[in-house]
């Protein structure tokens, strides 16, 4: 399982200011920067979903890796 | 300057002249007065150190590893199951390479409880990577803590000072105290190679695997294997640095011999008895006494005893008829774990050479049964006509 | 009183990288690494055999930015005691100390220790993180694992015997400052450090940790577990501050709502505590509700 975000309902994407970044403070891995819009590191991401079900408007989607399946090989 | 005090004054003294700046207490028969003394120039600001009066022996030990990690020059003191109690922290210390010293007061261990003499705690933390050195009176004690602790962190590996409970821990003779500008030049400052700094952070002993790895940099790390093998080997090369300190310490002191032994009218003896600590000194009197009967025996007291100096002890053993080792410790199950460590080496140096001694083992001393020098004479007599038996002799049991 | 921090005033320097050994979800792994914030970069970690030991990763990598001493099991407090006195030693005033433990490094072996140096006043910050087991050996049952959890060693029946109150244990010290936490709350994990770190002798943290694998829940749960572990009033945010109680943050404000989860959901959420029947069930709630009842009246005074 992989992080989708969806920049559309992201509140500091929305605003383009500082707020929110929950999914930043929750993440156990480091991996989400506390940017605008936040990025995830799939690198190093565990796919644990934390950011997914704490984001307060659903931004952050699970997506099952298989959906990528197509996508290069990130090694 | 020359002074009359007990044993464990005597390795106090060392202590502080080393100026070791922290030093962690538990209590425990006869080791006590060690770590009492400590308090006492502490509290009094006579000796500038951090005094941890811990709640056990396995965090006495501890509390030397993390500090000696820290940067400090740490010191504690036990005997018996307090010896027993923190073997854990004892293999950790050494695989850690950590220039620890500690005084073993020797005492028997439990089951059944006894506080007396005898070398079982040391002998069975033999094969735990630590240097063992053995004092045979006060002179000694002293000395070998200075010396351990020069030793110690050339090596960077721990040092057990062991000395015989009550037989020397709370007798009084008289010996000289070096000068404190003697031992500053002896020991320098403790310069240690990885050390906790939050200004160059640093990971200590993490979890290794059976393979060797690659760091950040991606250069093969040393594995758990070669991180080992390097305490082995270095262990085994600080038998050279063992002989420098000697000679370092009697440029300095102006005392000093032989690094791993001492003999007594060895030379011309045609059967040597061998033991570790007092014991080889009481056997002077039945050696004397045996010499005036026109028999030629001779005394090689074992000061170093890991890492074992298997080559120095078969030169000084090659050639002689009988080797009559007396033991206050065995490896149960077989026999005198110094006998099979001097089988060992008469074995592997001498093999062949057709100048192999016979060797006799007796336990003696066990829980501080009294040594009787009639005893010591009879027995070594009797080991001279022959080898009185395979399974090792005790004397002095009433069963 | 200081001002309760925010996630946007949050210090934004991490002291842990990515590709930590940790779980999936790990609760630790999130406590951690804000506690780290709060201690900041003059410290000097104490880490004995627990999850943590396997999170910071393997010889020769380590995730952590800190230096550490890894220790043995029973020896954590005793340690942090020996860096301490090198650093009055060497005249290092400004580094402090902190030992992260397990419950189980803790609460068991590590207790004697631990009540050492708490005696001794040692100026150090203890935190317990509390996944109420021992959980990198594979879930064996530990002092804190709470009553009725099926464990790897107490796989048919669960856990018979209670929850070992460990802050209360070292409340009894007399020390300056304990704190229950939970990862679930980071900031008041954070506020509680940053609010103690000065204060003298030992400061004991024990910190409730989402463990997914040990508790069976799927991972994204486990900030909502942790949350629902105090909204029930099962484990309750305090702070002890030179004797005197007190409830913080989320348990604070359930003083006013006067409404609390059912324990129940608490339970059914997690696969560990399956064979909780009914009738202990009950009987938890009503442990519960008479310990609430007590903070009520106390509030009331």
């Amino acid at each position: 399982m992989r992080p989708v975000l969806n920049k559309n309902v992201c509140i500091p994407c929305k605003r383009n200011a500082e707020a929110c970044f929950i999914c930043w403070l929750f993440c156990p891995d480091v991996v989400i920067t506390r940017t605008i819009p936040p990025t995830i590191d799939l690198e190093y991401c565990k796919g644990c979903g934390i950011c997914a079900e704490e984001c307060p408007t659903k931004a952050i989607t699970m997506v099952d890796e298989s959906e990528f399946a197509d996508e290069k090989d990130k090694g | 300057m020359h002074i009359i005090e007990n044993g464990n004054v005597a390795a106090a003294l060392g202590v502080r002249l080393c100026r070791a700046n922290v030093i962690a207490a538990y209590p425990i028969t006869p080791q006590t007065p060690v770590t009492e003394k400590l308090s006492e120039w502490v509290e009094a600001g006579e000796m500038k150190a951090e005094y941890i009066p811990v709640e056990s022996e396995h965090s006495a030990l501890s509390v030397c590893i993390a500090a000696t990690s820290a940067g400090a020059r740490s010191f504690t003191a036990t005997s018996s199951n307090g010896l027993l109690y923190m073997h854990e922290q004892v293999q950790w210390a050494s695989g850690a390479r950590l220039p620890i010293v500690m005084c073993v007061v020797n005492r028997a261990v439990g089951a059944p409880w006894n506080v007396w003499n005898d070398q079982q705690d040391s002998i069975s933390q033999r094969d735990t990577g630590w240097m063992q050195m053995y004092a045979s009176d006060h002179q000694q004690i002293i000395d070998t803590v200075i010396k351990a602790y020069y030793l110690a962190e050339k090596t960077s590996i721990p040092i057990m000072v062991c000395y015989d409970g009550y037989i020397l821990s709370h007798t009084y003779m008289p010996f000289e105290v070096p000068d404190e500008d003697q031992v500053n030049d002896f020991l320098p400052p403790f310069r240690p190679e990885y050390v906790l700094d939050p200004n160059d952070p640093a990971n200590l002993n993490t979890v290794t695997l059976p393979d060797v790895r690659m760091d950040v940099r991606g250069e093969l790390a040393h594995g758990y294997m070669e991180i080992r093998c390097l305490l082995q080997e270095d262990l085994r090369g600080a038998l050279a640095m063992a002989a420098e300190t000697e000679i370092r310490f009697a440029d300095i002191f102006g005392r000093g011999g032989d690094p791993y032994i001492e003999p007594y009218l060895c030379d011309d003896a045609e059967y040597v008895a061998v033991g570790l600590g007092s014991v080889t000194y009481q056997l002077r009197v039945a050696v004397d006494a045996l010499r005036a009967e026109g028999m030629k025996v001779g005394i090689m007291g074992v000061k170093f005893y890991r890492p074992f100096p298997d080559e120095a002890i078969a030169k000084a053993l090659k050639g002689k008829k009988g080797v009559i080792v007396y033991e206050k410790a065995l490896s149960y199950g077989y026999e005198g774990a110094l006998t099979s460590d001097l089988k060992a080496a008469l074995y592997d140096n001498l093999a062949g050479t057709g100048s192999l001694p016979y060797i006799q083992n007796y336990i003696l001393g066990i829980g501080g049964r009294d040594i009787k020098t009639h005893d010591l004479t009879e027995t070594l007599r009797a080991a001279t006509k022959g080898r009185v038996s395979k399974e090792p002799v005790w004397i002095g049991l009433k069963l | 009183m200081q001002a309760k921090t925010t996630i946007l005033n949050l210090p934004t320097e991490e002291f842990v990288q990515p590709g930590t050994r940790a779980c999936t979800g790990c609760g630790l792994a999130i406590a951690y690494r804000i506690g780290l914030k709060a201690l900041g970069k003059d410290t000097i970690l104490v880490v004995p055999p627990s999850c943590l030991t396997v999170l910071q990763g393997l010889f020769p990598v380590a995730s952590t930015k800190l230096p550490c001493l890894n220790v043995t099991f029973a020896s954590t407090a005793a340690a942090a005691s020996g860096i301490l006195a090198t650093l009055r030693a060497l005249g290092k005033d400004n580094v402090k100390v902190a030992a992260w433990a397990g419950d189980g490094g803790t609460s068991d072996i590590g207790l004697q220790a631990l009540s050492g140096a708490a005696e001794r006043g040692e100026k150090f910050i203890y935190l317990c993180y509390d996944n109420e087991g021992y959980m990198n050996t594979g879930v064996q049952r530990s002092g804190t694992t709470p009553i009725g959890a099926i464990t790897a060693n107490t796989p048919l029946k669960g856990k018979l015997q209670n929850k070992k109150d460990v802050p209360a244990i070292m409340a009894a010290h007399n020390l300056s400052y304990v704190a229950a936490c939970s990862a679930a709350y980071p900031l008041d994990l954070y506020d509680k450090i940053k609010k103690c770190i000065d204060m003298p002798g030992t400061k004991y943290f024990h910190i409730h940790i989402p463990c997914p694998p040990g508790w069976g829940f799927d991972p994204r749960y486990g900030i909502k577990i942790g949350r629902l572990a105090v909204e029930t009033g099962y484990y309750d945010l305090y702070e002890v501050v030179n004797g005197e109680f007190k409830l913080t943050a989320a348990s604070e404000k359930l003083v006013e709502k006067r409404k609390l989860t059912p324990v129940r959901d608490y339970f059914r959420a997690q696969s560990r505590f399956k064979t909780l029947t009914e009738e202990q069930i009950t009987s938890i709630q009503q442990s519960i509700d008479t310990k609430w009842a007590g903070y009520y009246k106390k509030d009331e005074e």
